[in-house]
């Protein structure tokens, strides 16, 4: 640990900080417009090493969230905390983490060099940086053209360059996939892997669920501005809708009657399907066999990740949907 | 905990530089104002509008001054007619002022600058320092030049008067100052109002349309009058004082404390505002 700790730099050698270094630390917290709750209570941890999504319907409070992370805006009631302190009040913060919150947000009338370069500056980074972190999301030969004449995906790298300027521990990425071309897609998941296979904590929001199963290895859920699950991707999936069994078969009726026997529940499925629940594709083999009934056709299938979030999301949507009308 | 142990940690390819934060942050900004080419185009229309009305009534003055009666060449000031242009660039070094601050709040490019720098009121203070440093740079340039070329062309008529004369180089001073006071309540107005447009009508009401009402003999209008930015350059850039004007140590506190207490307001606000 020492040895380590020491080869990664003076910044991060600050005492008390070993334990809680490049982690995002969420407690109890809220945050009201009004009458209007946008984060309500919310406490999570976001650790280095992994790809963590954070997933939410639109509304849900994830840009908020994110603002209270990195100190601009201000939290009703409790803490959010990087590196084990507030981000508020910190003068040279690409250092510890880099953000790109909305890509739109440029200053259209200045070059991409400039802009960097002024960020950079403002925090004692090396100009070097600013070259590096261009060729690193493919806009280098477009440094010098004004940002304003980008298109969306050009802005979203360039918000991606800004976020990785300071070489940070904690990286923050507010919906980047959007605007990006699908070669775009398959380098920014790359890019967000890689960064996380550094030891980097990443956090990546979305309302697209069907991305994250590509992107993230942990997920953070939120609706209404509450936490809805905390998990690993493939428990989240588990959780929210059940996998369940396909098959086909000469005999529906005696083959429901044997399966409902082992403890199997049948549901008639699109198409003469039958959907098994609660047992095994080989558990279903077997009991076939042992009541003498044909398969024709025997499949695991799979919930996917959209199917588990529209399931978990539904209650906070449908809550709100009461609500306002 | 066992997880964050276990991982690889990245190793920093980015080392400080030994410079001193505040020298960073104004550089920063510095880069940021030079690198917008609309940024060169607004001071270069505030020079010509200084330097060319300016330019323009001493001409008008100097033409005229063989027909004009006794009386109404005393009416004329030579040292003022030289800044007269400074009467309405002010708005335009105001608007340098607004614009540094308001295009970064209209971008939503603020809440970059301030997750990269959380120190807002260290952010402000080098933006404060860099509209400074260029409107007095280009503030001290303008008004040489307009007294230089103001004077030779009154000269003609021998009414001109040189840099020696007593608070000609105090007027040329005071000038350059006042646009810098001029872009920092600007600067302060963009941060408390944040938006251009609004800034801007701040801004006009207190420089021209305040001043514009404000005629009459009695003491309330005449110290209201005294209390503006308007009247307090005009005593500085003025040989001959008129009848109830402000004495040059009110002139001078009145054009630093509109920048003074509109920049701590704004370093109040910004602190604890949502950015």
């Amino acid at each position: 640990m020492a040895p380590e700790s020491a080869a990664r730099g003076r910044k991060r050698l600050a005492p008390g900080r070993g334990t809680v270094d490049r982690m995002i630390e969420v407690n109890g917290l809220t945050k009201r417009y009004g009458s209007t709750t946008a984060v309500d209570g919310l406490s999570f941890t976001v650790r280095p090493g992994h790809v963590t999504g954070f997933l939410g319907p639109n509304g849900a409070g994830k840009s908020t969230t994110l603002r209270l992370i990195l100190g601009l805006d201000a939290p009703t009631a409790g803490t959010a905390m990087i590196d084990g302190r507030p981000f508020r009040g910190r003068r040279r913060a690409l250092r510890d983490a880099g953000a790109l919150l909305d890509a739109t947000a440029v200053p259209s009338g200045r070059s991409a060099a400039a802009h960097l370069a002024a960020l950079a500056r403002g925090n004692g980074l090396p100009a070097s940086r600013v070259a590096a972190v261009l060729e690193q999301v493919g806009l280098a030969a477009v440094a010098g053209q004004r940002v304003g004449d980008f298109s969306l995906g050009m802005k979203q790298r360039l918000g991606i360059a800004a976020a990785m300027l300071g070489d940070p521990g904690v990286l923050i990425f507010d919906e980047p996939v959007n605007g990006l071309d699908p070669e775009g897609i398959r380098w920014v998941r790359g890019l967000f892997r890689g960064l996380a296979a550094e030891g980097r904590t990443v956090l990546v929001s979305s309302h697209l669920m069907s991305e994250m199963e590509h992107t993230a290895d942990h997920l953070i859920v939120i609706g209404r501005g509450q936490l809805i699950a905390d998990t690993p991707v493939a428990a989240f999936v588990e959780q929210g809708a059940r996998s369940h069994v396909a098959l086909r078969t000469p005999s529906p009726a005696a083959l429901t009657a044997a399966l409902a026997a082992g403890g199997g529940s049948v549901t008639p499925g699109p198409d003469g399907l039958l959907e098994v629940t609660g047992l095994t594709a080989a558990e279903v083999g077997d009991l076939a066999l042992a009541a003498g009934l044909a398969l024709h056709e025997l499949a695991p299938r799979r919930a996917s990740l959209e199917d588990a979030f529209m399931e978990l999301t539904a209650d906070s949507v449908d809550y709100l949907a009461g609500e306002l009308s | 905990m066992t997880s964050a142990a276990a991982t690889p940690r990245p190793t920093p390819q980015v080392t400080a530089r030994a410079t001193t934060r505040a020298g960073d942050l104004v550089a920063s900004e510095w880069i940021k104002f030079r690198s917008v080419s609309s940024t060169h185009v607004v001071l270069l229309t505030a020079v010509i509008t200084a330097f060319g009305v300016g330019l323009l009534v001493c001409n008008s003055d100097a033409s005229q001054w063989a027909h004009l009666p006794p009386g109404q060449r005393a009416a004329i000031d030579p040292m003022a007619d030289s800044f007269v242009g400074f009467a309405i660039a002010q708005l335009i070094f105001a608007a340098v002022g607004v614009l540094t601050m308001t295009g970064e709040y209209s971008s939503g490019l603020i809440r970059t600058t301030f997750a990269a720098v959380p120190a807002r009121r260290a952010v402000l203070a080098a933006k404060a320092a860099v509209v400074s440093a260029v409107t007095f740079a280009v503030g001290l340039v303008t008004a040489l030049a307009s007294f230089a070329a103001g004077q030779a062309i009154l000269s003609r008529q021998h009414i001109g008067i040189s840099l020696s004369h007593p608070g000609a180089v105090r007027a040329i001073i005071a000038a350059a100052l006042f646009l810098v006071a001029v872009s920092l309540t600007g600067l302060a107005l963009g941060v408390l109002i944040r938006n251009a447009a609004g800034a801007l009508t701040a801004v006009v009401v207190v420089l021209f349309v305040g001043p514009s009402f404000l005629h009459g003999t009695s003491r309330w209008v005449i110290d209201i009058a005294n209390a503006l930015p308007a009247n307090a350059i005009r005593r500085l850039a003025s040989l001959h004082p008129w009848p109830n004007a402000p004495s040059v140590t009110e002139a001078v506190i009145v054009i630093v404390i509109y920048p003074v207490v509109t920049l701590a307001a704004a370093a109040y606000v910004i602190h604890r505002r949502d950015a």
